[in-house]
């Protein structure tokens, strides 16, 4: 376990220097334009650490660990799908889309299509795209402070809701890009730096397999007092030492489990696992045997039809990346299409940097950290395994670190989705009663920022703790069956129309989202049809593009007249002399 | 003003870049789990003693992910130089 005080401490640190380097950018920024784009005038390396710091979120700082963790090598796919979506945008989506001069997806929908109702329906998708991603954001500041003090959940992620507002509020976007920018180096070294003594560590304990045949075992004798009740399966037979309630009756002394056992653990009950246990796991956490964890495709945490599962989230990922609202306001701060692009090729090679180290803390969790299956907190894995395996001052302080990588990774990936939504909210959604009131813009995109965070903070504290990768990972499912064809047939085929936008939007995003709220809710399907609705995208997102193409073919006579010259701005390079004009904020305010 | 005949030739060679590019990426690294079902064999190959498919997956995906951004970061402003020639020849 962590000293409190100094992971407390990290965590204090990261919020005031957020507040601190937000207030800097605070005395720069002025104008609507700043608080929306950050005036568009920050370097591509400085660009892509933002958009690095941005993106890398609680899902890839603690959930891909977590994942591998419980569900081994396919688990890999997550890194791997995360870096490549920014493939796709590079090659088809982020050169045009800086040329286009929007500064939004419902922007972009306007200005491509002239419709206000394909751009109210981009809104409303941003802002619940953008909501379900924040949940697992505050999720995750929940989980990460209880495992260090032991504080609820809610404590946490009001933590990071407030520090969020009181930065987006006070200086928009461009202490926004500074922040991120330190954010995505603060986790690089947070999460790089522990893994060298870890392995040296585990070197010097023998190397012991993280895939060793049978279920996972204790390594060491470890103690864990409950902080909320728990069912448990036993996987082996075990026995345990328990101090509290099991199924309601209150007990003291060893408990005897066979194969296959299931109990319930009242809270604050204190379990003893001796070393070489079988340890049991939570029934929400699926465990698999060793060398099946370490094989890919063999259904490990539970997966079938593994070879679908496996492409289907792949295609979410690739497709859905250019589809969230924190990615593509990124692309506006580029001076121009050229640096766009070269902005993007560089956030690859810092997200591939990233995602080697968070495996590793995946695979050693096999071996030292077993208890977490008990509990079924395997997303904090990354924040125990320090204080279990280096030695005293240095277990404490490499937890200290990564906590602080951690909450830099709740803090900026929240801040760059909240500067999105409140950006619609103001502008699409609060933009007509503002405009009759008379309310200032910059006053209008705080009252949206208040209302961007509310609304998931609340969430977060009535749903009940899923994966944060796997609701991240929904999300991605939503953006690449919406927003993905939009983009992709926008930028490159003249024939789409308002009305094919509008039905593929509509049809793309009710299908995924009714699979991922059966998902949630866990409906009794059988397992071929659960494994559609668990991972969508591979059936949602072709519908979408069909819907759309075979809709804007019927509607035809609606290709918008001045395609032609949209098609001249968004693809035109810089320097060379066209018509152009860029649309100023506020400028199409319905 | 450039006709909007030689803008849509631009479009089509970046698209088809795009997307060859793309390609490239789906047969190599998206192949893989293909190529872990056909070849179940391969988990039990080691090199620094990590199973083959984690080496691919944790390490190998990203570098060839680099480079086909690097490759289609310099074809597609090459594309955009030539525009730029050719219509200021005209």
């Amino acid at each position: 376990m962590t000293s409190p005080v100094l992971g407390v401490l990290a965590v204090a640190l990261v919020c005031v220097a957020t507040i601190a380097i937000g207030a800097v950018g605070l005395r720069v920024s002025r104008t609507t334009s700043d608080f929306y784009v950050a005036s568009r005038a920050v370097t591509p390396l400085g660009n892509a650490s933002a958009i690095g710091g941005e993106y890398l979120s609680a899902a890839s700082f603690l959930g891909v660990a977590g994942l591998v963790f419980t569900g081994g090598v396919d688990m890999l796919w997550f890194a791997v799908g995360y870096t490549a979506g920014y493939l796709v945008l590079l090659c088809l989506v982020a050169a045009p889309l800086r040329r286009s001069g929007a500064y939004t997806l419902p922007d972009f929908a306007q200005s491509r299509l002239s419709s206000t109702s394909v751009r109210r329906a981009s809104a409303l998708l941003v802002v619940g795209i953008g909501w379900l991603y924040l949940l697992p954001q505050m999720q995750g500041a929940g989980v990460a402070l209880r495992s260090i003090t032991g504080a609820p959940v809610a404590a946490g992620a009001a933590l990071v809701a407030a520090v969020v507002v009181l930065n987006v509020v006070a200086g928009g976007m461009r202490s926004i890009t500074l922040v991120q920018a330190f954010q995505y180096w603060l986790k690089v070294t947070a999460i790089a730096t522990p893994v060298l003594f870890l392995v040296l560590a585990w070197h010097a304990d023998g190397a012991p397999d993280p895939s060793a045949p049978g279920n996972p075992v204790a390594r060491e004798t470890t103690v864990t007092v409950l902080t909320d009740p728990v069912d448990v399966v036993a996987g082996e037979a075990a026995t345990l030492g328990v101090i509290g309630t099991v199924d309601g009756v209150t007990t003291s002394g060893p408990l005897v489990l066979a194969a296959g056992d299931r109990v319930r653990f009242g809270a604050r009950t204190e379990i003893t696992i001796d070393a070489g246990t079988h340890v049991p796991h939570a029934e929400a956490v699926i465990v698999s045997e060793g060398p099946r964890w370490a094989a890919p495709l063999s259904g490990a945490g539970g997966r079938e039809h593994p070879l679908y599962a496996t492409y289907s989230l792949v295609l979410a990922l690739l497709f859905g990346t250019m589809g969230l609202p924190h990615v593509l306001v990124r692309f506006y701060t580029n001076p121009d299409g050229r640096a766009a692009r070269r902005t993007t090729a560089i956030v690859i090679g810092l997200l591939g940097l990233f995602y080697l180290w968070p495996p590793v803390y995946g695979a050693l969790g096999r071996v030292y950290a077993t208890d977490l299956l008990l509990t079924g907190r395997t997303d904090t894995v990354v924040l125990e395994l320090p204080g279990r395996l280096l030695p005293a001052p240095w277990g404490d302080l490499a937890s200290a670190l990564l906590v602080a990588g951690a909450f830099a990774a709740f803090l900026s990936t929240s801040s760059g989705l909240v500067v999105s939504v409140a950006g619609v909210i103001s502008r699409d959604l609060l933009g007509g009663v503002a405009y009759r009131r008379d309310w200032h813009a910059v006053a209008l995109f705080r009252a949206g920022a208040v209302v961007a965070v509310l609304v998931p903070l609340a969430l977060s504290l009535v749903a009940t703790s899923t994966s944060l990768a796997g609701t991240v990972g929904l999300a991605f499912a939503v953006a690449a069956s919406t927003f993905c064809p939009l983009l992709l047939l926008g930028i490159w085929w003249r024939g789409l129309t308002a009305p094919g936008a509008l039905w593929g939007l509509g049809v793309g995003g009710a299908t995924s989202s009714t699979a991922v709220l059966a998902t949630i809710v866990g409906l009794p399907v059988p397992d071929l049809v659960a494994v559609l609705l668990q991972q969508p995208a591979a059936w949602t997102m072709p519908l979408a593009f069909g819907v759309m193409v075979v809709v804007s073919r019927l509607t035809r006579d609606r290709v918008p007249s001045d395609v032609g010259r949209v098609m001249v701005r968004l693809h035109t390079p810089e320097g060379v002399q066209v018509e152009r004009r860029e649309p100023q904020p506020g400028d199409d305010r319905g | 003003m450039v006709g909007e005949l030689y803008i849509s030739s631009l479009v089509r060679t970046q698209l088809r870049l795009g997307l060859a590019v793309l390609a490239a990426f789906g047969v190599t690294v998206g192949g893989l789990p293909l190529l872990f079902l056909l070849a179940p064999g391969l988990s039990g190959v080691e090199l620094l003693g990590v199973p083959l498919p984690w080496l691919l997956l944790g390490v190998g995906a990203y570098p060839a992910i680099g480079l086909a951004a690097w490759a289609h970061l310099r074809a597609a402003e090459r594309i955009e130089r030539d525009f730029a020639e050719l219509v200021e020849r005209r």
